[in-house]
Order: C-alpha cells, then sequence, then structure tokens
C-alpha cells in the first residue's frame, strides 16, 4: 500500500487557485487520482463541480490534459479517446472519465453502461457528493434516504442506485468502492486498476460541506463516519470477485459500527428529519450490507 | 505533436475501379479510403446500410479502423469528440432521429472545432412514424456550425466525403461536415461510382495533423473550460470567420478534385441552364434537383427562359454565388423538402434574404414537395412552374 509519505511528496496535480469551495473533497479526490496515476494520463471530465472548480479560461488547474464534454458524455468521449490512443500506438496513456454523482449514475447511466458493456479501457470514477451540488444541491439518483435537497425540502423519500452494483453486473475486471476520507485505499485502488485492461470502475464517496450542510473543516471526519457508521461500504471485486476493503471489514459485524447517528448529526440536511425517514437509511443500509457480504460469498 | 505513420490499412482500392454501389456504401468506401482512424456508429434504418458495410470492412481487415460499436447516437458522438480530440480521423453515419439525438453533441464537436464527418441519410422525423426522404433532421442544425452539404447523386456522396475531409482539416477551417444524401432514393438506390485508386486518394488526402490542439500529456492543455464573456466571444468570432473561410477552401478543394479526378458537381452551388440574363431561377437541393434538370430542358422545350440553381453547400451559406446567378431573375421557384413551421421553407428564408442584400429582388415562389419521400417528378416540376407564371399574367 501506498504510504502517507510518498503521498505527500509526490508531484501536486492540482495547482493552486483553484476554484473549489473550502472544504471540497472531489478537489481532494483528483489530487490522489492523479497522484495515484502520474502524469501520462488523459481525463475527461462532463458537467460537474470538477468543471467549475479547475478554473476559467485561460487557466486552469489541472496538470494533465482535460476534454470537457457535456453532462452524459464522459463514458462515451473517454471510449473515443482510448480508442484514438490504440489507433495511433500510444497504448502507456491512461484514460480517466472523471464524473460526478448526476453524471454517472442519471444523465450518464445508458452511457457508462454501454463502455462498461464494450469494456473500453479507461478507469471511471464517480466522485458522488449524493446531490446535483453544481447546481445549487438537488437531488439526484445517488442521494441517500432522509437526506433534504432543494428539490427535497421535507428529505428524500426511496433508496438510492447503487451504481458500483450496476457496474459489477456487467462483468468487468475491476469495479470498487472508496472515500475521500481514506486517500491510501484509494490510490491504491486507482493503481490496481490502472494495471488492467478494459473498463475498471470507482464509485468515491466525496462529502460536501455546502449540499451536506457540515463545517468546512469536517469533511475528512464525515467521511470517515460514513465509513464508520456503514453507511458507505468499501469493496473491490477484481474481475467480478467482490472482497469487502480491510477498512470496511470488521463493519460486518453491526455491532462495530457506530450508530448513524454520529454520521449525521453533522449534516444539516439532515437536521429535523423525521424519525421515519432517519429509520429508512438505516434499514437501507443494513440490506445494502445483507447484499455485499452475500456477493462476497460468491466465487468465480 | 507526433503522428504516426502507420495509417490504418485500406485494401483492395489497387487501382481505380468503378462498382455499382448504394448511397450507404458508397459513404462507407470512402471512409475507408480516407483511412479513417475511429468510426463510432448506432444503427438507424435508412443509414444503418453504411455502417454495416464499414463493420464488414473492419471486421475482413480491409479496413484498419477501431469501431466502437455504441449505445446510442449520442455516444456515438461523444466518441467521435473524443477520438478527433487525441488527434483521430474520425467518421460515423446516422439518420433522422439519431441525428436529432445526438445534436447536443454535433454542436459540441462544430464548437469545439473538431473536423468529424458524418454520413447523413436525410429521413423525416416522427411522429407519425416514416422512414422516407425529408431533409429537416440536418437542417435543423443549420446553425451549429457544421458544413453542411447536399449530394444529388451516389457519386457525388463517394466524392463528397472525400472532399468534406479536406475542407474540415484546412487549418484555415477546423469544422465538422454533414454529407446529406436522401433516405432510399440514394441511400439505397445502386448506382455506378467511379473510385480512384488508393494511392490517388493518400496524394489527395494527407493524414489528419491538427494544429489547434491535441490531448496529449506531453502538452497538457485543457479543452473547453468555462470561458468569460470577453474570450468566449472571440472564439464563436473565429467560428463565424473560419466558416466564411470555408467558402474558398471548398472552392479550392472542389476544383482540386475536379483536376485530379476528372469529376464536379459544383461546389457551393450548382447550376444547370443558367446564365447572368436566365429570367426563371428554380432553386433546390438534393436528389431532387437532379430530377429538376430534367424539368429545365422540358421547359426550354416549350420556350422557357428558366434554369436551376441546386444548393450544394447549406452551410457555409452561399450568399454572393446566388445573387451572380440570379442577377437577371425575374422569378424564383423554390422547391424544397424541409418547411421551417410557422414560415416557409428552410432554403427559400436563406435564400431570399441573401437576395435582399442584393439589386435584384425577383419574385419567390414557394413549394413544399416531397415530405415523407414523396416521388416529385420533372413533369409536375415543370407543371408548378408553369401554374406559378401562368399566375403572374392574371
Amino acid at each position: 500500500m501506498v504510504t502517507t509519505k510518498e503521498i505527500l511528496s509526490s508531484p501536486e496535480p492540482i495547482l493552486p487557485g483553484h476554484a473549489a469551495c473550502a472544504g471540497c473533497s472531489s478537489s481532494l479526490g483528483l489530487r490522489y487520482a492523479l497522484k495515484a496515476l502520474g502524469e501520462n494520463v488523459i481525463m475527461t471530465i462532463p458537467a460537474c463541480c470538477t468543471s467549475v472548480w479547475q478554473g476559467p479560461y485561460p487557466k486552469s488547474a489541472i496538470t494533465v490534459p482535460v476534454l470537457n464534454i457535456a453532462f452524459a458524455a464522459a463514458a462515451s468521449s473517454a471510449s473515443g479517446v482510448s480508442a484514438a490512443l490504440e489507433a495511433k500506438g500510444k497504448t502507456d496513456t491512461t484514460v480517466l472519465a472523471w464524473a460526478g454523482d448526476g453524471g454517472s449514475v442519471d444523465i450518464g447511466l445508458a452511457t457508462i453502461s454501454g463502455a462498461a458493456e464494450r469494456n473500453d479501457n479507461m478507469i471511471y470514477v464517480t466522485y458522488s457528493n449524493e446531490s446535483y451540488s453544481n447546481t445549487g444541491v438537488q437531488k439526484s439518483g445517488a442521494t441517500p434516504p432522509g437526506a433534504r435537497t432543494t428539490t427535497t425540502p421535507f428529505g428524500r423519500i426511496g433508496s438510492p442506485k447503487n451504481i458500483a452494483l450496476i457496474m459489477w453486473t456487467h462483468h468487468l475486471p475491476y469495479v470498487a468502492t472508496a472515500c475521500t476520507s481514506y486517500p491510501r485505499d484509494f490510490i491504491g485502488k486507482l493503481r490496481k486498476a490502472q494495471q488492467m485492461k478494459g473498463f475498471k470502475f470507482i464509485y468515491l464517496l466525496a462529502p460536501c460541506a455546502v449540499g451536506w450542510r457540515f463545517p468546512a473543516e469536517k469533511t475528512i471526519e464525515v467521511g470517515k463516519l460514513a465509513v464508520e457508521t456503514g453507511a458507505h461500504i468499501l469493496w473491490e471485486a477484481v474481475d467480478g470477485d467482490i472482497e469487502l476493503s480491510p477498512l470496511s471489514k470488521k463493519y460486518r459485524d453491526p455491532a462495530k459500527r457506530k450508530p448513524l447517528e454520529e454520521y449525521l448529526k453533522y449534516q444539516g440536511r439532515y437536521k429535523g428529519i423525521s424519525k421515519e425517514l432517519v429509520e429508512a437509511y438505516q434499514k437501507y443500509i443494513d440490506y445494502q450490507w445483507s447484499i455485499i457480504t452475500s456477493l462476497a460469498d460468491i466465487k468465480k | 505533436m507526433t503522428v504516426s505513420n502507420n495509417r490504418p490499412v485500406s485494401l483492395g482500392h489497387e487501382k481505380p475501379m468503378t462498382l455499382i454501389i448504394s448511397g450507404n456504401h458508397a459513404a462507407a468506401y470512402a471512409a475507408k479510403m480516407a483511412r479513417v482512424e475511429v468510426v463510432a456508429a448506432y444503427p438507424i434504418t435508412p443509414s444503418t446500410g453504411c455502417i454495416e458495410k464499414v463493420s464488414e470492412f473492419v471486421d475482413s481487415g480491409k479496413m484498419g479502423a477501431k469501431y466502437i460499436k455504441v449505445e446510442s447516437e449520442h455516444s456515438a458522438a461523444g466518441a467521435l469528440i473524443g477520438a478527433s480530440a487525441t488527434g483521430a480521423r474520425t467518421f460515423s453515419s446516422t439518420s433522422s432521429h439519431g441525428l436529432l439525438y445526438m445534436a447536443e453533441l454535433v454542436w459540441w464537436a462544430a464548437l469545439a472545432r473538431l473536423p468529424t464527418v458524418m454520413s447523413i441519410v436525410n429521413r423525416e422525423l416522427a411522429p407519425a412514424w416514416s422512414i422516407w426522404a425529408q431533409t429537416q433532421d440536418s437542417m435543423g442544425l443549420r446553425d451549429s456550425g457544421c458544413i453542411q452539404y447536399y449530394c444529388k447523386n451516389v457519386q457525388e456522396v463517394f466524392d463528397t466525403v472525400l472532399m468534406a475531409y479536406k475542407v474540415g482539416e484546412n487549418e484555415q477551417v477546423y469544422m465538422p461536415s454533414l454529407v446529406c444524401q436522401d433516405a432510399f432514393i440514394l441511400s439505397h438506390t445502386s448506382a455506378p461510382v467511379d473510385m480512384p485508386s488508393q494511392a490517388e486518394v493518400d496524394d489527395f488526402l494527407p493524414p489528419y495533423t491538427p494544429k489547434h490542439f491535441i490531448l496529449d500529456p506531453k502538452h497538457p492543455v485543457t479543452h473547453s473550460n468555462l470561458s468569460y464573456p470577453s474570450h468566449f466571444r472571440e472564439k464563436r468570432q473565429n467560428i463565424m470567420e473560419s466558416t466564411h473561410r470555408a467558402k474558398q477552401i471548398i472552392k479550392d478543394v472542389c476544383a482540386d478534385y475536379k483536376k485530379r479526378f476528372g469529376r464536379f458537381h459544383g461546389d457551393l452551388i450548382e447550376t444547370y441552364g443558367i446564365d447572368k440574363k436566365t429570367k426563371h431561377i428554380i432553386v433546390s437541393h438534393s436528389s431532387i434537383a437532379e430530377e429538376i434538370e430534367v424539368t429545365v430542358d422540358i421547359l426550354k422545350e416549350k420556350g422557357y427562359d428558366v434554369g436551376l440553381l441546386r444548393l450544394r453547400v447549406l452551410r457555409p451559406f452561399p450568399d454572393e454565388e446566388i445573387r451572380e446567378a440570379c442577377k437577371g431573375a425575374e422569378t424564383i421557384h423554390f422547391i424544397e423538402r424541409a418547411p421551417s413551421y410557422g414560415y416557409k421553407g428552410v432554403i427559400a428564408i436563406d435564400t431570399m434574404a441573401a437576395l435582399y442584400e442584393g439589386d435584384n429582388h425577383p419574385k419567390p415562389f414557394h413549394h413544399i414537395e416531397g415530405l415523407s419521400g414523396m416521388d416529385v417528378t420533372a413533369e409536375y416540376v415543370a407543371d408548378l412552374i408553369e401554374k406559378d407564371l401562368a399566375s403572374l399574367k392574371r
């Protein structure tokens, strides 16, 4: 596993002066991602927070080539980049599609599914702040039960899509979940994915101080609590075989998880939300654990 | 930036040849001979024949392109953008709802200055379902910046695909192109197509070597990030100027093509039976225009001073050329497939605006004909023109 020293001492791929909000974890996430993948990377970025915080023309905070593209087209344009690189024999370049949850689980779902089914050569990272944060925090298909957004003012009713599992059903060489609070885990997963050919998918939980309404300095803590309460399960699947990541392994036992309340208490989006909706969230989490642990028992 | 010398293979064209093929296949042959590097396409009637032929070429090893079998037209255009931005020559084909579904990214390709070429089979839009010819699908993208060619026959489809790459990839232009043909009337009708040898095509159309930008980790650029109004205006101004410059580039490329291969279908416009004094001018487009050449013969026989102006390129718009051709015209008769609901035919709108800027203002007659591929015969059009002219005498 990568050391903290190595992360800190490697070249900074995100330049100072970018336009991310205070406490933004998507900018942290991309910093880690590019530290993991190196300089020989081409990125596609659809409409999402990163399309804004990369900074306005004629400057850019991102040190690798970036193709900004329409909302639903992160995966399809990355497929094109990948095919062109192959046509030109430049197969050592890593193609990174970097999209938010709305651009992945909602408007871009068909596009990712297509690229995954074709096993086009790229790493696709969905950094999820569990809402359309860039447009002012509306409900997305990744918004958890009970969460307040500007389009669910009394709390989200219903359950989010589990995009990582949806991608897992595509028979991919690599699928994983990660969280910006655990850079060593995330970087390790990216490097593993980089060694593989084909479509690799990582769902990165990226807590959003503005959207979730917590103090900017709590970003890392909130992300950790997501894992420690079991709300976000860290796992990976190499060639289909699901395995809990070491950080999440012990939370297989519900007794070892911190109460969900610990995670929600920092988040203004859960303030005043009905007990029923919070219970619905807990039920959703427990069910997700049943699914993941059951699937982890299946080996190819 | 470096471009690999290992160009995609294109086998089977060692010598010039004539094949009897459909418009769809003509576009596929041209894409193959252009040594396209990346194809991304999705099936839709009636353009499917083109991508089926490309699949056959690729899977049999005769065409060295990477072919991405995308899950939608939107993704077809997305893949073309990614590949073109990485420096590859790209190709797709679609029609009707497929083109509208990818419309967002057709605009994106244009505004990103990526010179991809697509073979468009012009087909009606639903509802009601119809698979037959009509040009609203591509004409609805008139303002996107894409160069739009409307072909009158299968030979012109083949030649225009090759010319479209040469024009679009010119560093004075850098814009995508739509090479349009009528559903079934051209897409599914076989006709003899003369093709040069591969060596002659290679000489005419060298590899795509973009100078404006390319996604290259050795020279990182961020493309299309947020731009404030002053920079934005500059970018759009550049597109305006480039698309205007494209008029001369199209003329030059068509002249060069004629010199090399002996074929000329007009450049921005094609005229038939027109001199500077022609009194009655029929303006039309696509395959209908070829039929109207016969109309002109019929009417001339009857003593009418009539000629045909075929709009070959809708964008950039040949306004000066139209004014020149219509210098002596007293009447102008539009025979076109595409209406702009709430006004007139798409071509009439643009043509009349062009004439307004000149000194001669012929009286217009408007005819929307051939909707849903309905047959438009030479005799029928002759009758329309005679009635137009008779109405003047009343």
